[in-house]
């Protein structure tokens, strides 16, 4: 259980920043690359069941990441994906359902 | 009711536990950072590699179908810039000759530390590179390609990498003039591989291909240094200034090893 909902998602993420920061740069398109780490983070959070949070430990294991490999302080990218994570997490308990997610 | 139920204390802890671990990620950040660079390295150097390669390749697809002009217009430059190297090939020779016989001292050479890009920032203009051990580098440290052309400055040095400001990166400007021309400038970087060179009055001639040269004058890069070639030029009769975009001689996707002027 550990290894499939920490072990693996964090190895996940460390790679995702990895080829992020060294295979994209090579297909930018006007200077713009995907931010790999980020998009996982933001997916995972929209399909969690409601009632589950690792997408929010997810987003701040993302956030380190992707701060180690940048040049801003650490913390930047940290509160970046833990706010979208969280604000994903109250827009979609409070507003949105997709049906065929839901358990009948 | 209670202020502090159980559920928000929980949350409350979370929060103090995770700003102390920003507060300690942040006070041994050139450790964690160098740590982590140096066990990342080898499979960065691998996908970088990679991708270096494949879009090289994806290059060459889409370049397959330039135009026949095209091809006839970049042989004719490479004849022109051939003989134009014969010549300064001679005048060289000629100066070292001089030198010689008038005794002068020879041009200082560079001393230079070889690097290797591991990675570039995702969302800033800064590259990772890896240095030895034994090489000094130090903030503010010059960069170029083996043309010696301009690439950046060291902005943050680790033990075994060091990270590189590009010359487009939104915080670097530094004096540029046109080659050929009495025209000077100040280039100043716009992020995401732009750059415009500023304060050149709008009665100056500034033509697409003019090549810009460091003058050395912010004191960090030496003068003379290839910076970039003009891609733009815009006059606008109610600014004072003109807007001339300007493209780096590098192509960050080709880059693998570079130098810093020690």
């Amino acid at each position: 259980m550990v290894i499939k909902k920490i072990i693996l998602p964090v190895i996940s993420l460390y790679l995702l920043v990895l080829v992020q920061s060294s295979f994209l740069p090579h297909f930018s398109i006007k200077g713009f690359a995907l931010n790999a780490a980020l998009v996982f983070v933001i997916l995972w959070n929209i399909f969690e069941p409601e009632k589950k949070y690792y997408g929010i430990l997810y987003a701040l294991i993302g956030g380190i990441f992707l701060d180690i490999f940048s040049s801003r302080p650490i913390g930047f990218n940290i509160l970046l994906a833990g706010v979208s994570a969280l604000f994903l997490k109250f827009i979609f308990r409070q507003y949105v359902r997709f049906p065929f997610f839901q358990k009948s | 009711m209670k202020i502090f139920s159980p559920k928000r204390k929980k949350f409350i802890a979370f929060v103090i536990a995770l700003l102390v671990l920003v507060v300690f990620l942040n006070f041994g950040q050139k450790t964690i950072r160098d740590f982590v660079y140096s066990a990342s390295f080898p499979a960065q150097k691998v996908l970088w590699q990679g991708g270096k390669e494949i879009s090289g390749f994806l290059g060459q697809l889409i370049s397959i179908r330039r135009s026949e002009k095209e091809i006839e217009r970049l042989r004719a430059q490479n004849s022109g810039l051939l003989s134009e190297l014969i010549y300064l090939r001679q005048i060289k020779e000629e100066n070292d000759f001089l030198r010689k016989s008038l005794n002068l001292t020879q041009p200082l050479d560079l001393n230079l530390a070889l690097t290797e890009v591991a990675g570039k920032d995702i969302g800033q203009d800064f590259i990772t590179v890896s240095v030895k051990t034994s090489d000094i580098l130090r903030k503010n440290m010059p960069v170029i390609t083996n043309e010696n052309f301009l690439v950046g400055k060291v902005s943050e040095v680790f033990p075994h990498f060091a990270k590189i400001a590009l010359i487009s990166h939104e915080g670097i400007s530094f004096g540029a003039k046109l080659h050929g021309k009495d025209i000077e400038g100040v280039i100043k970087g716009e992020n995401r591989g732009k750059m415009i060179l500023d304060l050149v009055p709008q009665d100056k001639e500034v033509l697409e291909g003019d090549v810009l040269l460091t003058t050395g004058l912010e004191g960090i890069f030496p003068p003379g240094i290839p910076a970039g070639q003009v891609e733009r030029v815009q006059k606008n009769d109610v600014e004072p200034f003109q807007r001339i975009e300007v493209k780096t001689f590098f192509d960050i996707t080709k880059l693998q090893f570079l130098f810093v002027i020690k």
